[in-house]
């Protein structure tokens, strides 16, 4: 955060957020003791489930069998009591977070930016962004669009998961496969192919599948810049138009990102526009539950993530419009 | 034992079709980025036409200047360039251009005039392009020579009489030219 933001952050907390914080924070206060008391009584009959002696005789069968019948009714007690906490603090603080207190956040950064809670980039543009690994399940959250330096953007939190066989007691298990932020921006550059930018060791999705990287058109682009090439595996359809894309300026700039991200970061070239993922594992623009929500710490902490993200689109000049026709071009 | 001299001898014939063939494929890649070159070029000679009718009506005094680079142009869409008298038709002609774009600087109407802007946008465009298929042609070249450079691909190179290829290096004026943009600012 600059000066400037800092100051009118600090006014801004003061005067708007602080008592709307104080109220939710007298909220959640009244949430953590029952949700503590909860989990000790989700934890307490597993205990002593799992530490029951070996019982010898019929009566013993009976007793424990008695005890155990009365773990796991209080276990499901606890268990309902945790939903029902989960979903009051949904209603009343998580919601009430988004709408009251993330707006006058947002504005700090940008007044033009639109938010939406539940919203998200579509999964069929993630789909085809053509990043990470195979997945099944898509959820996307806070949806933030708008524009910067008359880049027309949109940013969410975005959570992949695959299944990955199941429990001892049947329910699917599920391994993350991306988790962090996806960028939407326009790209300063007409270009109609695809060209994909993963982390070093990685490949697009449509590789990884035997039938898709059959029939795929994507080849490895090796570029000039060993930097880039330690950092980046870069696949595209044409390998003069990843070059067109990927300038030597640009090349720069990337690198100078993914060392001031310190986190995954990769690109995708399609349809005009780049989208850019950035692993993180930050719970973004949501209220804490089990610390002081009147600390301003973590929403600077919200508000320098943001600012940083927005920054891409300054650092890679997207703002710098170059070309002005999209016809195919004469290599194709 | 018998059998010793056959597999032996079907290795190594494997052997040579799989580095012949690395070696044609990485050739053939060097003449499709050159096509990517000359598709570029063609694209710029097809934009000066247009870059000269535009300027001549505001910069009536640098008539000479304007004349030079038509005439350029013409020799320069004539020459082969691959060899080095195009490479040179085309780097006097990049060179004239850049000098009638500096000279663009003294005409503010034709600065501001919307069908120049958009032919500076264009030219931009297809400079970056250009550099973008210099870049593809020589690492293409690059990867060629290496495949024909190191054992034992330089056995099956010399008997195929194949020669390592120069990189496509344009003069000085290349680099201005990577840096049209400062041009226009």
């Amino acid at each position: 955060m600059n000066q400037e933001q800092t100051e009118t952050f600090e006014v801004l907390f003061q005067q708007k957020l602080l008592p709307l914080l104080q109220d939710l924070e007298n909220k959640r206060k009244s949430l953590v003791p029952p949700l503590r008391i909860s989990i000790v009584f989700v934890i307490l009959p597993f205990l002593f489930i799992l530490f029951l002696p070996t019982p010898k005789t019929t009566t013993q069968i009976d007793t424990q069998s008695t005890i155990s019948l009365i773990l796991i009714l209080v276990l499901f007690i606890a268990i309902i009591a945790i939903l029902i906490i989960y979903f009051k603090y949904e209603r009343k603080i998580s919601r009430p977070f988004k709408k009251s207190i993330v707006p006058p956040l947002l504005a700090l950064v940008n007044e033009n930016l639109e938010y939406s809670p539940t919203g998200s980039i579509s999964e069929a543009v993630y789909k085809k962004v053509n990043l990470h690994g195979k997945y099944s399940l898509y959820h996307g959250e806070d949806l933030i669009s708008g524009e910067v330096s008359g880049v027309p953007f949109s940013l969410c939190e975005i959570h992949t998961q695959r299944s990955a066989g199941s429990n001892s007691d049947g329910k699917t298990k599920y391994k993350t496969i991306f988790e962090g932020f996806f960028l939407e921006a326009k790209f300063n550059k007409p270009f109609l192919t695809r060209t994909i930018v993963c982390a070093r060791g990685t490949k697009p999705r449509e590789l990884k599948n035997i039938l898709s990287y059959l029939s795929s058109t994507l080849e490895r682009i090796h570029l000039e810049d060993p930097d880039f090439e330690n950092l980046f595996d870069v696949y595209g359809d044409n390998q003069t138009e990843a070059r067109y894309i990927l300038s030597p300026s640009t090349m720069e700039r990337m690198k100078a990102l993914q060392q001031r991200m310190g986190t995954r970061v990769e690109f995708s070239f399609l349809e005009e526009q780049l989208y850019v993922t950035l692993a993180s594992r930050v719970n973004f623009l949501e209220p804490r539950f089990f610390k002081p929500i009147t600390d301003d710490g973590y929403l600077k902490d919200y508000l320098y993530t943001l600012n940083l993200i927005l920054e891409i689109i300054e650092d890679l000049k997207l703002n710098d419009q170059l070309g002005v026709n999209t016809s195919k071009p004469d290599y194709l | 034992m018998s059998l010793i001299i056959p597999i032996a001898f079907c290795l190594l014939v494997f052997l040579y079709l799989g580095i012949y063939n690395t070696v044609i494929r990485r050739r053939n890649a060097i003449d499709q980025a050159w096509a990517s070159i000359e598709a570029m070029l063609s694209k710029r000679y097809d934009l000066i036409p247009n870059l000269v009718a535009t300027v001549m009506q505001y910069m009536s005094h640098e008539r000479e200047l304007l004349d030079s680079i038509t005439q350029l142009r013409t020799q320069a869409q004539a020459a082969n360039s691959k060899v080095p008298e195009g490479v040179m038709a085309d780097d006097a002609l990049t060179k004239s251009l850049s000098g009638l774009l500096v000279s663009v600087e003294n005409y503010p109407d034709l600065k501001a005039n919307a069908s120049f802007v958009q032919l500076q946008k264009s030219w931009m465009e297809v400079e970056e392009q250009i550099s973008a298929a210099r870049r593809f042609y020589n690492a293409a070249v690059v990867q060629y020579n290496n495949s024909i450079q190191v054992f034992p691909n330089t056995l099956i190179a010399s008997i195929h009489s194949m020669k390592p290829t120069e990189t496509y290096e344009a003069e000085a004026i290349a680099h201005e030219r990577l840096n049209a943009k400062e041009l226009f600012s």
